[in-house]
C-alpha cells in the first residue's frame, strides 16, 4: 500500500507555475529521492506536503487520508516530519530543548499541569527528555555529551544539519521529507550522512522522501527515484533507469556529468 | 594624547548636547528637592553627562585586540578636556540665552526660566558666569576621568557608594517615616530645613556604603575560595537570601506608613502587569500593545456586575445594565467574559506576524478605550467620567481598601505569578512558545498548534485579575482611564527588563563562535571518527543511546 | 483533545488520527462570521441613515463637504504614510515614531508661523510668509527622522524584527515627552492667514472648496508626483529601490546602503513635515499629542494601500480620509449613536484589522499574506 501519495498537484505563485499536475507515489518503508535541476518544484512539493502551501489543484492523501486543508502541526503529529532546504533551528534554545519540541506533539501537559507540578506531568518531561534524548543518540557522540546544553547557534554547520534531523525524529514520524540533507557538508560529513539515512529506514523503519543534488548520495541510499522539471514529472524508476533517461538528461543537459 | 582627543572631544560634545537638552526639557530646572545640602536634583541630574563621559573615555577599553589602561593622571586630564567641551557647549547655550534674552527663548522652550539661568552660572550675569560653568564642567569631566582611570576595586565601590548618597537623598519621604517607626533619630543624615540629606550625613553614608562594598568586594572572592560550594550550601544560602528579601516585603508597608503601602501596592500591580506581559512578549514572542484592553475589560465588567455607579454631571447614577453580585462571584463571570473577548479578537488575527500583530493589538487597545470612553456608551459605562462607588470586598478582617492589606493582596499575586511564570518557562507549554518566538512557521512544522499557543498566550487572566484588583484597591479610578495608556508603558518596559536579553537581542560574537566552533568540532570529529561508527552502529534510536 | 499517542509506544504514531471537528477550519469560520456582521452593520447603518426623516436628515451640500474635507484629510494621510511606506519598503520596519516625526515638524512651524503673525508678515505676504514655514517644518522633521535612524535604528539593523518595533515605541513616547518638555503641554492655536482663512472659498470646475482644502489637495498632489518622479527617475531614487530589493546586492553593486537608508528616512521627514504644516493650517492648533492618532491613522492608511507601494500610500490615505469623514455620520446616525465623530478611530482600526485579516497586502498588494 501507499504510504503518501501526491495526485495532480498544481500550486502556481502569480504567473509562475511551481508544481503543475504532479504525481509522486511513496511506498511504506522506502527511500524514495525526488530529483530535478533547480526550480523544478521539489521544495514546494515539500511545503504542499506538510501544509505550508494549500495546493490550488489536486489531492494529498497519508494512509489513505486526504491531508490536504489541515494545518502543518496537524499534519506532523499524523506522522509526517520534515527538514529545511536551509537549517533553521530554534538559535536560543539548546540543543536539547530543540529536540524537546519535537516531542510536543507526542505529550499533552497543559498549563496546568506546568504550573502545578503534578506527577503526570513529571512522568511526561521525563519521558519527553528521554525521547529527546534518543533521537539525538541516533547521530552518535556528535550531539551527545556537553553539547546538549548549548544553545543551537554554537553547533557548527554539520551538527545543525544533524540536529535538524533529530528533532524531526523526535515527532516520531512514519514518513520523514529530507530536503537536500547533504547540501554544505564535506565529503566526509557526506558520507556519514549517507549511512544514517540507510539506517534510518532499516533500523527506524521510516519511509524517507529525499531531495538532493549529490547523486552519489541519490544513488547510494534511493530504492526509486522520481525526476522533475518545470513541477511535472519526467521520469521515474530505478537510479539507473532514471539517470539514463534521455528526458532527465536532456533538463540537466550538460549538469549530469558533474554528479 | 593628540590620537585621543577627537574622540575625546566627540564624547564632550555628546555630553553637552545632552546636558542643553536635559536643561530644554525641564529636568534640570524643575526638579528642586534638595538631596545634598543645597544641590537640588536637576542640579545632580546636569552633572551627570560629564562625570559619566568622563568615566567613560577613561576606561580601560581594548585597542586592537589590547586592553589599555590610562594612568590616573592621563584619565583626569583627558575628563578635562571632555569637562572642557561639554562646558564650552553649555557656555554657548548661555551665550545664546543672553544675547536672545530670557523672555524671548521662553516663547518656545518654556523652561528657560531665570532660576535655570542662575543655575547654569551660578548666580552670575554675563561671562562670569559662563566662565564659571566652563570651570564647573572641566571639574566633573575630571572627577569622571579619575573615576574611570582607577582599578575596578576602587571604581565600582565609589559608583555603588555615591548611588546610595543620592538615592538616599531622594527617599528622604520613604525612609524618615521608616526610621521613625523604627524609633531612630535621623535629624544628623536629613536635615531639617532643605529636607535632603545634611553634608555630614552625606559623607558618612558614603563612606559607610564605600567601605562595605569594597570589604565585601574583597572578601566574597576569599569567601568563594574558602568554602566548599557543595549543593546543600548553595541552597542554604538561596533559602537564607530569599527568607531575608520575604522578610522585608512583609516588614515594608508597617516600616513606611500607609501612604507609602498604597505606593507600593500600586508599584506591585505595575509588577504583576508587567509579569502577564512578560510570559505573553518573552515567553511567545508576542508584542500585545493592546494587553491593557483586557485590563478594562476585566475593570468595567467587575464594575458592571457588582453595582458601581456611573459619573454624571449631576451626581452618581447606576448604569444602564447592573448587578449587585458580590466580588467573589463576580470574578469567574469576569474572568469568562474577558476570555471571550480574547478569543473573538485573537483567532481572527493570530496568524499575522509579529509587528503587524503589534500594530493590530494596539488598535484593538484604542477602540476599547474609545469605545469605554464614548458618548455612545455612556449609559453602560459612564464616558470619560468613568465608573465610581464600587463596593469594597472585604476577606474577613482584611479590607483591600487598608492600603496595607491592599499591598499584601497585590503581594501575593505578584508570587503567584512570578511562580507560575516560572514554572512555565522549563516546561513543554514554556518550550512552544520559545520555539514560536525563535522561527514561528519552523515551531508549526514540528508540530506546535501556533494560533492555539498564542490564544493561550494572549488570552491574558492574569490582565484581568489585576484590572479588578486596581478597581478593589483604588475607588474611583476609571475617572482617570486616561492615565493607562502610562500603566501600558511602564508594564512594557518591565517586560522587556524582565525578558531574557539573549531572547531579543542577537548575539554579535555568533558568527565568531562558530568559525571557531567549527574548527574544534572537525578535530575532535577526526579523533573519534574511528570509533564512532561502531558505537552508533551499536545503538540505534529505539535502545536508548546517548 | 486527542492529543499524541501513548508515550510508551514505540515509535510511530499508528494510531494517531485527527477528529471530524479539528479538519473544520475555525479561524475561517470566525472570519466569515466577522464579515458578515461588519456588512451587515455597515449596510444596515447607511440604509437607516439614509432613512431617517427629513428634518433630522443631512443635506447634500453637508454630504458634499464631508466628502470634501475628507478628501482634504486623505491628502495629510498621504503624506505621512508614503514615509511609513518609504521606510518599510527599505527596511521591512513599522517606524512607529513617525506619527512624533510629523508632530515635530508642525511644531517647529509653528512657532514660525506664529512670529509671522505677530508681525504682521503671514498676512501682508502669505505666500511667502507660508514658504518658510513649510520649509522650516520640513528641515525639522527631516532632521528629526535622519537622527532617529541614525541613532536608534541603525545599531538594530540586524536584529530581531520586534526589536525595532520596541525601540520606536521608545522613541515615539520620547519625542512625545520631548515636545510636552521643551513647548508645553497647552494647545496652542495655529495661525492661519486671512486669505485662507475662515470660511473663504475658491470654486474650482463647479465645486466650492475652502481654500486651506485646496492648498492641502494641491499640495499634497505635487508631493506625491515629486516622490514619484524622484524615486523613478534619480540615481537616488534607483539606489532606494535596489536597496528595498535586495540590502546585501545593493551593497554589493557598490550602493551606500546607510546613506540611501538615511535619504530615506530623509524624504519621509520632508513629506511629514509638509502633512505637519497642513495639519496645522487644517485644524488650527498643535500640541505635543498631535502625533499619535495621524500617525496611527497614516500608517493604516499605507497598509489599506499596499505597505511598500508609493501609490498605494497615496491611494490609502485619500480613502481613509475619506471613510473617516463619510462613515461616523453614515454609519452611525441612523443608529441614533450620540457624537459620532467620537467613533472615527474605531472605523481607522476597523479598517485596520479588517484589511490584515482578508487582504494583508492591502489593494495595491499582492494579496498573499508573507511566507517565509
Amino acid at each position: 500500500m501507499n504510504l503518501l501519495e501526491v495526485r495532480g498537484v498544481s500550486k502556481h505563485f502569480g504567473g509562475l507555475y511551481a508544481l503543475s499536475g504532479l504525481d509522486v507515489e511513496v511506498e511504506e518503508g522506502e527511500i524514495l529521492s525526488i530529483i530535478g535541476p533547480n526550480g523544478a518544484g521539489k521544495s514546494t512539493v515539500f511545503n504542499v506536503i506538510t501544509g505550508l502551501y494549500t495546493p490550488d489543484d489536486g489531492n494529498v492523501v497519508f494512509r489513505g487520508e486526504s491531508i490536504v486543508g489541515l494545518t502543518p502541526n496537524q499534519i506532523t503529529r499524523l506522522g509526517i516530519a520534515r527538514t529545511f532546504q536551509t537549517v533553521h533551528l530554534f538559535p536560543n534554545m539548546t540543543v536539547l530543548e530543540n529536540a524537546m519540541v519535537g516531542q510536543h506533539c507526542r505529550s499533552r501537559t497543559t498549563i496546568f499541569g506546568a504550573v502545578f507540578l503534578t506527577p503526570s506531568m513529571r512522568r511526561e518531561e521525563r519521558s519527553i527528555r528521554e525521547h529527546a534524548e534518543r533521537a539525538l543518540g541516533f547521530f552518535g557522540r556528535r550531539l551527545a555529551g556537553y553539547r546538549q546544553d548549548q544553545p543551537a547557534f554554537s553547533l557548527s554547520y554539520a551538527n545543525r544539519r544533524r540536529l535538524e534531523m533529530a528533532r524531526a525524529l523526535a515527532t516520531e514520524p512514519t514518513l520523514l521529507l529530507l530536503d537536500e540533507p547533504t547540501a554544505g557538508m564535506n565529503p566526509r560529513e557526506t558520507l556519514e550522512l549517507r549511512d544514517h539515512i540507510v539506517r534510518m529506514r532499516d533500523e527506524l523503519g521510516l519511509t524517507i522522501l529525499l531531495i538532493e543534488h549529490d547523486m552519489r548520495v541519490v544513488k547510494g541510499v534511493s530504492d526509486r527515484v522520481v525526476a522533475c522539471d518545470y513541477g511535472q514529472k519526467i521520469a521515474e524508476g530505478s537510479y539507473e533507469e532514471v539517470a539514463n533517461d534521455e528526458h532527465v538528461i536532456e533538463a540537466y543537459l550538460g549538469t549530469k556529468a558533474a554528479g | 594624547m593628540i590620537r585621543r582627543i577627537p574622540r575625546v572631544v566627540r564624547a564632550g560634545l555628546v555630553a553637552g548636547i545632552v546636558s542643553v537638552y536635559l536643561c530644554l526639557v525641564g529636568i534640570v530646572g524643575s526638579l528642586v528637592t534638595d538631596v545634598v545640602g543645597r544641590i537640588t536634583v536637576g542640579r545632580v541630574v546636569l552633572s551627570i553627562p560629564a562625570i559619566l563621559a568622563g568615566l567613560v573615555v577613561a576606561r580601560p577599553r581594548v585597542v586592537s585586540g589590547e586592553l589599555r589602561r590610562s594612568s590616573v593622571w592621563a584619565g583626569v586630564s583627558s575628563g578635562a578636556i571632555v569637562g572642557l567641551t561639554t562646558g564650552a557647549l553649555l557656555a554657548v547655550f548661555i551665550g545664546v540665552v543672553n544675547l536672545l534674552g530670557i523672555e524671548t527663548i521662553r516663547n518656545v522652550f518654556i523652561a528657560v526660566k531665570p532660576d535655570l539661568m542662575s543655575l547654569l552660572t551660578f548666580g552670575h550675569a554675563g561671562v562670569v558666569g559662563s566662565v564659571l560653568r566652563i570651570v564647573a564642567e572641566v571639574a566633573l569631566g575630571a572627577v569622571g576621568g579619575a573615576i574611570g582611570a582607577t582599578p575596578d576595586r576602587i571604581r565600582v565601590p565609589t559608583v555603588i557608594a555615591a548611588t546610595v548618597v543620592i538615592s538616599l537623598g531622594l527617599l528622604r519621604r520613604i525612609v524618615h517615616p521608616a526610621l521613625a517607626q523604627l524609633g531612630l533619630r535621623d535629624d544628623w543624615l536629613f536635615s531639617v530645613v532643605t529636607l535632603g540629606l545634611t553634608w555630614f550625613g552625606a559623607v558618612a553614608v558614603f563612606v559607610v556604603a564605600f567601605v562595605t562594598t569594597f570589604a565585601w568586594r574583597a572578601n566574597s572572592a576569599a569567601i568563594v575560595a574558602r568554602t566548599h560550594r557543595t549543593p546543600a550550601t548553595e541552597r542554604g544560602v538561596r533559602l537564607i537570601v530569599l527568607a531575608a528579601i520575604g522578610g522585608g516585603l512583609i516588614a515594608l508597608p508597617f516600616l513606611v506608613g500607609s501612604i507609602f503601602s498604597q505606593i507600593l501596592g500600586t508599584v506591585g500591580i505595575y509588577v504583576l502587569l508587567g509579569l502577564g506581559l512578560n510570559i505573553v512578549v518573552g515567553y511567545a514572542g508576542l508584542l500585545d500593545l493592546g494587553y491593557v484592553a483586557f485590563f478594562a475589560v476585566g475593570a468595567y465588567t467587575t464594575a458592571v456586575l457588582t453595582g458601581g455607579s456611573r459619573v454624571t454631571t449631576t451626581g452618581y447614577a447606576p448604569p444602564s445594565f447592573s448587578l449587585h453580585l458580590s466580588f467573589f462571584v463576580a470574578i469567574p463571570i469576569v474572568v469568562v467574559v474577558a476570555a471571550l473577548v480574547g478569543l473573538l479578537i485573537g483567532a481572527p488575527v493570530l496568524r499575522l506576524r509579529g509587528d503587524y500583530l503589534a500594530i493590530v493589538t494596539l488598535g484593538f487597545g484604542e477602540i476599547a478605550r474609545v469605545l469605554f470612553s464614548s458618548d455612545w456608551l455612556k449609559g453602560a459605562f459612564g464616558g470619560t467620567q468613568g465608573m465610581t462607588a464600587i463596593p469594597a470586598a472585604p476577606i474577613g478582617n482584611l479590607n483591600f481598601r487598608d492600603t496595607q492589606h491592599f499591598y499584601f493582596l497585590v503581594l501575593a499575586f505578584c508570587l503567584i505569578a512570578l511562580y507560575i511564570s516560572w514554572r512555565l518557562a522549563d516546561s513543554r507549554v514554556g518550550r512552544a512558545w520559545n520555539a514560536m518566538r525563535e522561527d514561528e512557521q519552523v515551531a508549526e512544522a514540528v508540530g506546535v498548534s501556533t494560533v492555539r499557543y498564542k490564544l493561550l498566550a494572549i488570552g491574558s487572566i492574569p490582565g484581568v485579575i489585576v484590572g479588578a484588583l486596581v478597581l478593589i484597591g483604588i475607588p474611583g479610578v476609571f475617572s482617570e482611564f486616561e492615565q493607562y495608556r502610562l500603566l501600558l508603558y511602564g508594564a512594557v518596559l518591565m517586560a522587556i527588563m524582565i525578558l531574557r536579553p539573549q531572547g531579543l537581542i542577537p548575539n554579535i560574537r555568533r558568527s565568531q563562535e562558530l568559525e571557531e566552533e567549527d574548527v574544534a568540532q572537525d578535530k575532535w570529529a577526526e579523533a573519534v571518527t574511528s570509533d564512532e561508527h561502531a558505537a552508533s552502529a551499536a545503538s540505534p534510536l529505539g535502545e536508548g543511546a546517548g | 483533545m486527542a492529543e499524541g499517542t501513548d508515550l510508551q509506544a514505540p515509535p510511530g504514531p499508528a494510531t494517531a488520527r485527527l477528529g471530524r471537528l479539528q479538519r473544520l477550519p475555525l479561524r475561517r469560520l470566525i472570519q466569515i462570521v466577522l464579515a458578515i456582521l461588519i456588512i451587515g452593520f455597515v449596510v444596515l447603518g447607511t440604509y437607516k441613515t439614509l432613512k431617517l426623516p427629513p428634518d433630522e436628515r443631512y443635506d447634500p451640500s453637508t454630504w458634499k463637504a464631508f466628502v470634501i474635507s475628507g478628501v482634504a484629510q486623505g491628502g495629510i494621510y498621504a503624506l505621512i504614510a508614503l514615509g511609513y511606506t518609504l521606510v518599510y519598503g527599505v527596511l521591512r520596519m513599522i517606524n512607529f515614531a513617525h506619527g512624533e516625526v510629523f508632530m515635530m515638524g508642525c511644531f517647529a512651524s509653528f512657532f514660525f508661523a506664529d512670529a509671522y503673525a505677530n508681525s504682521g508678515l503671514l498676512n501682508r505676504h502669505p505666500f511667502y510668509a507660508l514658504a518658510i514655514i513649510f520649509a522650516i517644518a520640513m528641515l525639522t522633521s527631516c532632521l528629526i527622522a535622519m537622527l532617529l535612524e541614525r541613532v536608534a535604528y541603525r545599531p538594530l539593523r540586524n536584529s530581531p524584527r520586534l526589536v525595532p518595533l520596541i525601540t520606536a515605541i521608545g522613541a515615539s513616547l520620547f519625542l512625545q515627552n520631548t515636545a510636552f518638555g521643551f513647548f508645553g503641554p497647552q494647545t496652542q492655536a495655529y495661525p492661519v492667514p486671512d486669505v485662507l482663512g475662515g470660511d473663504r472659498t475658491w470654486t474650482i470646475v463647479g465645486i466650492t472648496m475652502q481654500r486651506i482644502q485646496v492648498v492641502v489637495i494641491v499640495t499634497a498632489i505635487l508631493a506625491v508626483i515629486g516622490l514619484t518622479l524622484f524615486i523613478s527617475r534619480t540615481r537616488t531614487g534607483r539606489s532606494i529601490r535596489a536597496v528595498a530589493e535586495d540590502r546585501e546586492i545593493a551593497s554589493l553593486m557598490g550602493i551606500d546602503v546607510d546613506r540611501t537608508i538615511m535619504i530615506t528616512f530623509a524624504l519621509g521627514g520632508l513629506l511629514a513635515g509638509i502633512a505637519g504644516v497642513q495639519f496645522g493650517l487644517t485644524f488650527g492648533q498643535v500640541s505635543p499629542y498631535i502625533g499619535f492618532t495621524p500617525g496611527i491613522a497614516a500608517f493604516t492608511a499605507s497598509v489599506l494601500g499596499g505597505i511598500g507601494s508609493i501609490g498605494g500610500a497615496a491611494l490609502g490615505g485619500l480613502l481613509l480620509g475619506l471613510l473617516q469623514a463619510v462613515g461616523p455620520p453614515l454609519l452611525f446616525t441612523g443608529f441614533n449613536i450620540p457624537a459620532p465623530f467620537q467613533l472615527q478611530d474605531v472605523i481607522t482600526f476597523s479598517v485596520l484589522v479588517l484589511v490584515l485579516i482578508f487582504r494583508p497586502g492591502g489593494i495595491l498588494g499582492s494579496g498573499e499574506a508573507e511566507k517565509v
